[in-house]
């Protein structure tokens, strides 16, 4: 399980490093809102797997309040960013 | 390490790759609308795996509750803030393609633009909703024969989309 999560944690990382270059560099607003949704989709996926690893239940529920509040991010900025702020 | 245990790593595993490759693509894709496309993968599909991998490593039914939760939160906010994303991002569209890039090669510009306002782009909230009322309104008065059946009023929707109805939407008067 200490492979898991070695090899799980690289890819993760990974993907939150590609993400938060797109979050510096991104052309508009738009592309930094994306590149946010995704960093915190891996940060659930990162509370799950040490969920899985630990053999503990206890950090599902900050998963779950985790993917709400993703939802409630996204949708916020989507009502909330300013026309044609490059 | 048991064969469920192997299993569970395997899908916890692949939930991560989702992740890695949504990465990569949000930083390597051309324009918003791939990425955005890319983006909502592991938020559904990683999400899935990652799940199953829990669920077979702590088997207790309160648990596979609580992930059956995540799982469905994920699956009806995931597709929905997708779309409040790309709606944002398909009216922020200008004219230099960077958005919607080669899969709208008429330009966003004159399908959700007035054509008056294509080149004011900070024009504000104001003059782009007065705008839109006033076209409507003259719209409407300008078929008297609008009832004259379902062809003649999908007519009349056709003409009015070709002169540039500027998207009439509650939304824009925010």
């Amino acid at each position: 399980m200490m492979l898991t999560l070695l090899i799980a944690g690289l890819l993760f990382a990974g993907g939150a490093a590609c993400a938060a270059v797109r979050l510096v560099r991104g052309p508009t607003q738009i592309d930094r809102a994306v590149a946010l949704d995704v960093m915190l989709a891996i940060v659930v996926g990162v509370i799950v797997l040490l969920a899985a690893v630990s053999d503990s239940s206890i950090t599902l529920v900050i998963a779950v309040v985790v993917s709400l509040l993703g939802f409630i991010g996204s949708a916020g900025l989507a009502k909330l960013l300013p026309r044609d702020r490059r | 390490m048991s064969t469920v245990d192997l299993i569970a790593s395997v899908a916890l595993v692949l939930g991560a790759l989702m992740s890695l490759l949504a990465g990569i693509a949000v930083l390597r894709f051309p324009d918003t609308m791939s990425r955005i496309h890319a983006a909502t993968k592991p938020q559904v599909l990683g999400i899935m795996l990652l799940m199953l991998g829990v669920g077979l490593r702590l088997g207790s039914p309160a648990v596979i509750g609580m992930l059956v939760l995540i799982v469905v939160l994920q699956f009806v906010t995931a597709p929905v803030s997708a779309h409040l994303t790309v709606r944002v991002a398909y009216r922020h569209a200008t004219d230099d393609q960077d958005v919607v890039g080669a899969a709208d090669p008429a330009g966003a510009t004159t399908v959700a633009r007035p054509p008056g306002t294509a080149d004011a782009g900070s024009a504000g909230a104001g003059s782009p909703t007065a705008g839109s009322f006033e076209v409507g309104s003259v719209t409407i008065d300008d078929k008297p024969a609008a009832d004259g059946g379902p062809a003649q009023m999908a007519q009349a929707v056709a003409d009015e989309n070709a002169r540039g109805n500027p998207d009439v939407d509650p939304d824009e008067a925010r």
